[in-house]
């Protein structure tokens, strides 16, 4: 990825963290508030990133507060060696355990924190309080460790719920503040009850790489105080490139899916211009890629929807394709929506998500389409269709797609 | 959260990365202090009107 790579690009793990300052070489503290200030002077929120679960094993804790640490013992360290470590403390000698997750060994560069211990939880609260104080929202890493029913099938150890608590003290003082949790293993709604504003939809993702239609529908199915509160991503940091994993006519049709579907939509730098290489997290250099100019120009235009008001402010609905005609399976490849803001700001999504060709019909969910005639003019595209509304509510709106092909149809009734 | 969209958008950035990018560009080392306003100006083009933007930094603080 990098040929002339050299010790400078490689700072070390975001993930083992010693401290929860900005450091010098991005500019400090004032550094970090001055650029809060001119993004706030855009209208452009900041959220940060906060990794609950464990910290470097050289953070200051390690020496001054080892209970703070989940401690392991001669026995825990001869059974599983990779998953413990040997330090000195200002306490003694001890062996902590790497912070880990139920399913893998440890992660080596990190030492797991005791969210049995109600000082640590103390202590972790008053440096989110902190955090809060500099930025307008945190993404909290692999949050779902943190739960107990998690962290007891870890470490056989049921601490008090963290969140709740942690959530409840932040927005106390800051109420406006926004978390955002990464989070798997379906404990999405659990980390919502908890406090979490947002959560990451990987469940979403995951079914657009499997690229069949109706098991998409099914979790589009779920109620809206569930959807709002998802954060809708095709790829982060985590995740392979969406221009590399997808091809492209998938790509935009899954772009669409995602993006046009409720909830928050969450992009990540260098999808805009279609890169293709992942820059892995201990890097601190990215390739050198040329911009996709066909890309660049469809996130343009899926940038430009989304500032529409229907999209960002209006009411969103599934619509279930009827079949085009009795024995024409070929609907069950799609996915549509409904988005409605003001009555003359309405908007049918519908995209073929297979690859063969397909047929469905839409029963426009707006009845007061009865008696008129409609405009239909796509947004991402070219098309333009008139319609008799009353066909289009009663009937459905018939839809001919090639594979992957989509609409962002505007509805203008005359 | 108050006042906000009710379907905001999120741009992450991996802070060093994109500071390293804009060095680069420029020519000299720039900090989360030194972003000019036709930097900040074409970043926030991208999302303009989606009220309730927001940039999450990875490892911006550590």
């Amino acid at each position: 990825m990098l040929p002339d790579l050299t010790e400078d690009d490689i700072p070390g793990s975001g993930f083992a963290i010693t401290t929860y300052t900005v450091n010098a070489a991005l500019g400090g503290e004032t550094a970090l508030a001055q650029f809060r200030e001119k993004l706030a002077r855009r209208g452009i929120k900041l959220m940060l990133d906060f990794v609950p679960n464990h910290t470097a094993p050289d953070h200051p804790w390690v020496k001054a507060h080892p209970d703070y640490y989940v401690e392991g013992s001669e026995a825990a360290l001869a059974e599983a060696p990779a998953n413990y470590l040997r330090v000195e403390t200002d306490k003694g000698p001890k062996i902590l355990a790497y912070g880990r997750d139920p399913n893998f060994p440890g992660w080596p560069d990190t030492l797991q924190l005791h969210y049995a211990n109600p000082e640590l939880q103390m202590a972790r609260i008053d440096e989110l309080i902190a955090i809060a104080g500099k930025c307008d929202g945190v993404r909290c890493d692999m949050a779902m460790l943190l739960l107990p029913e998690i962290f007891q099938r870890t470490w056989g150890i049921t601490p008090e719920p963290f969140w709740p608590k942690a959530t409840a003290t932040v927005l106390e003082k800051y109420p406006a503040f926004t978390f955002m949790a990464e989070v798997y293993w379906d404990l999405e709604w659990t980390l919502q009850q908890q406090g979490f504003t947002y959560c990451y939809d990987k469940r979403l993702y995951d079914r657009l790489r499997d690229g069949h239609a109706g098991p998409i529908r099914g979790h589009l199915l779920a109620g809206l105080d569930y959807q709002d509160k998802l954060a809708r991503f095709l790829e982060n940091h985590d995740e392979p490139r969406a221009a590399s994993e997808f091809l492209w006519p998938q790509h935009q049709a899954a772009a669409i899916i995602t993006f046009l579907s409720p909830g928050l939509r969450f992009f990540y730098d260098g999808q805009f211009e279609g890169a293709r290489v992942r820059v892995p997290t201990h890097l601190c250099r990215g390739p050198d890629e040329p911009t996709n100019p066909e890309i660049a120009a469809f996130y343009a235009r899926l940038l430009a929807v989304l500032k529409r008001t229907a999209f960002r402010d209006g009411a969103w609905s599934q619509i279930q394709p009827q079949p085009a005609w009795a024995d024409n399976w070929t609907s069950d490849g799609f996915v549509a929506y409904a988005c409605a803001g003001e009555p003359d700001d309405r908007h049918v999504v519908v995209v073929n998500y297979t690859g063969n060709q397909g047929q469905c019909r839409l029963l426009l969910p707006f009845p007061d389409l009865h008696g008129k005639q409609v405009r239909l003019t796509d947004a991402m595209g070219t098309e333009v269709y008139d319609r008799d509304g009353s066909d289009l509510v009663d009937n459905g709106l018939f839809i001919d797609h090639a594979p992957w092909h989509f609409n962002v149809f505007v509805l203008h009734p005359h | 959260m108050a006042g906000s969209v009710r379907y905001p958008t999120l741009f992450q950035i991996n802070t060093r990365v994109w500071l390293e990018r804009l060095s680069r560009e420029a020519g000299k080392r720039i900090t989360l202090a030194e972003i000019d306003d036709a930097t900040l100006d074409s970043f926030a083009l991208a999302v303009e009107r989606l009220a309730n933007r927001r940039r999450r930094s990875r490892r911006l603080m550590q």
